[in-house]
Parts: structure tokens; sequence; C-alpha cells
């Protein structure tokens, strides 16, 4: 087989692309357009069932009806975390760490991960501004008006906020500070990665 | 000075802007072609586009590099989303629709006596990654290089015994390799 012939047949095996129609290109641009302002959401929640939320510090996107927890408990959390609520709930969570656009071998993110891993969750002192920052029981209430919204739009499949769980809210954020300090100290770059993180708190029987 | 700062920024928004959408038909061609279900390449795109307006400041400013720098983006976004939370903005949802109105590739190509995919599909990924850039979506192989972050000389390599290998095996070997 020459070269020319082999080159022709391995160009022939290209796969297939949908049509570059009217309505592809319109719905194309709406990704595009869209792409700007997701940008500016550092942080945001999704809601993946009836008690667990999932947060996203970091990331470039996050969906508004994720698809069944199950399919992120399907990973194993890098980093998990328990405490008990102030209403006495047994709260637990996970945390996984993403690379952003860069290969899971890249310098940034490895040091992030490093950092992400060496937390003592336990020993974790949350920095004064975030214990007493109002906008963790406003992003509660706002939780739960989303949840109120989603069930008057689907009635037939209704979610129950579950316990409020500032706490584990606030231990995320003071370890997306401590990585994100620790990844700019070493000179390197805070965009390389995202940490997403979900929990659940349950009532503990009297 | 602080003016002159302004300017370059907004400079900066809309080179990158003229970038996503200058190159958002290939990068989504690109992600069709790797991903199955094919509506999934809309929430690629949509991740990949995202994660280039959080890296703004790192674009390169020339439209060659920056292209390169975004299908970099959308490989390495593929390579890690198996690891990823399935993450769907309601902005995909109607290119998901688009997309989902034709079969996936694979299966809709005219029949090669040859199943050539069928022999590029046994490469070792490295190489074959370099054959798919080039002849999937047409990049010179210093482009494919530059996408897949190795040298050009090493990339260079690679093709070579890519195309050895395949001229091997589809000559030695070629029922092995017939369409069923």
């Amino acid at each position: 087989m020459d070269d020319e012939e082999l080159m022709g047949r391995l160009s022939a095996t290209r796969p297939s692309i949908a049509p570059r129609s009217g309505p592809l290109h319109a719905a194309l641009e709406e990704v595009v357009t869209d792409s700007r302002h997701q940008r500016r959401r550092r942080k945001r929640f999704v809601f993946t069932g009836v008690t667990l939320s999932v947060i996203l510090l970091g990331g470039g996107s996050a969906a508004i009806a994720s698809p069944s927890v199950l399919t992120w408990l399907g990973f194993v959390p890098d980093k998990t975390l328990q405490h008990f609520n102030a209403a006495g709930d047994f709260c637990a969570a996970g945390i996984i760490i993403h690379p952003e656009g860069v290969p899971v071998s890249d310098p940034s993110f490895l040091a992030a991960r490093a950092i992400l891993l060496d937390i003592n969750f336990d020993a974790l002192v949350i920095p004064e501004d975030i214990g007493t920052d109002q906008g963790y029981s406003e992003r509660e209430a706002a939780k739960i008006e989303s949840i109120a919204q989603w069930n008057a739009a689907n009635p037939d499949a209704t979610m129950q906020p579950g316990p409020p769980d500032p706490e584990t809210d606030m231990l995320f954020d003071t370890a997306y500070r401590l990585i994100t300090d620790g990844v700019t100290s070493q000179g390197l770059d805070t965009s390389s990665f995202s940490l997403e993180g979900a929990g659940e708190c349950d009532a503990v029987s009297p | 000075m602080r003016r002159g700062l302004s300017v370059t920024r907004a400079g900066g928004v809309d080179r990158l802007d003229a970038l996503i959408r200058a190159n958002a038909s290939d990068i989504l061609a690109y992600l069709e072609r790797r991903i199955d279900p094919r509506a999934d390449a809309a929430d690629v795109l949509s991740e990949t586009f995202i994660v280039a307006w959080k890296k703004e400041r790192q674009a390169p400013t020339d439209e060659i590099g920056g292209r390169m720098w975004l299908f970099a983006i959308a490989r390495n976004i593929l390579l890690n989303a198996r690891r990823s939370t399935r993450r769907r903005l309601a902005a995909t949802d109607r290119l998901r629709l688009e997309l989902a109105q034709t079969p996936t590739g694979r299966g809709a190509d005219a029949a090669d006596p040859l199943d050539v995919r069928g022999a590029v599909t046994q490469l070792p990924i490295d190489l074959r990654e370099l054959v798919e850039l080039v002849h999937w979506d047409g990049f010179s192989i210093s482009d494919a290089a530059q996408i897949t972050g190795i040298s050009a000389s090493t990339a260079r390599s690679r093709y070579a015994s890519a195309k050895e290998r395949l001229r091997t095996v589809l000559v030695v070997q070629p029922e092995k390799f017939t369409r069923r």
C-alpha cells in the first residue's frame, strides 16, 4: 500500500459531523454567548437529589439539574469531612478536585491537589471573615427558594431541602482559600483546578 | 496608565471572543468525532469555552496560537471528562437537541472495504491521537504536537511510526479488519 493510498484511507475514516444548519449555528451562538457570563460566577450550588447539594468552587460551570447524585458518588472523593451541625444532624461531605482545561500532570493542578490532600478538616479553623459572612444564610435561603421553584415546575419529581449545613459550605470555602493561597505562593496558576463538593445531613435518631 | 491597561484588557476580551467564535464550529466538530453520544459534545464544548474565559489572560495573541490553545483546552477537558460530574447548562440544551437529530458519525459513514478505523483504534493511544488529529481534523503534524503538548520532532517520529504500523497491519492482515 503506497503512502497516497494509506493517506486516503485514513482520511476516509473521519466520522461525520452534524450538518452546520441555521438552527445548529444559532444553538452554537447561544453556547458561545453564555460562556462569557458563566465565567463571572466562581461559586454555585447544584441540586442533585432530595437532600444533597453540590458546591462548585473555582470551576467553569455547574449544572442546573445534574443527573443523579449516584453519578457523583461513583467517584471516590479525594477528601471527606464530617461533623454535627447546629441542630445536631450528622453531616458528611466529600470533595473532588478537577483539572480545569489542563492535563492531570499539570504542576498547578498537582500542587492544588497536594494541598487539598494535606488538609486536616477536623482541625481546620474557619477564618473569621468566612465564619461571620451572612452570605451563607442568604445562600441557604436561595437554595430553598430554588428548590421551591423546581418543585412548582416539576410537581411529579419534587425535592425536599435537606437540613441546613452552612458549616460544610464554610469549610469548603476555607479549603479553597488555603489551596489558592498555597498555589499562588508557589507562583503557580490558580485557574487550573476546581473543587467540587457534595454533602448531606441526616437527622440523628434519638 | 490605568486607561492604557483598561484598553488592553478590553482588547483581550474582544480578541478572545473573536477567537472563540472563529473556532467554535471546528472545536465542536473535533468533539463530535470523539464523543458518543454526539449530543454530549455540547456540554464539553460549553466547558471548553468557560475554561478559556477563565484563563483569558493566558490566551495567545496570535490567531494560530490561540486556535491551538483552544483545542488543547478542549482536548484536556475531553481527557478529564471521565473524572468529572456531568455538568449541564441550560444554554447547551438547544445544541444538544440539534446534535442529537443526526446519527452518530461512526455508524453513518460509507463503508471502506478495509476497516482502517479498526486498525487505527488498535494503535497505542499517543499514536492514534496524532493520526486522528491529522486525518480527522486536518491539523499539520506540528499543530497536532502543540495541541497534545509534545515536541514537533516527537510528533513526526510518532506519526511515522503510526503509518508504518498501519501499513504493516493493513497489508499483512487485511481480513482481520474487514468490516463485518
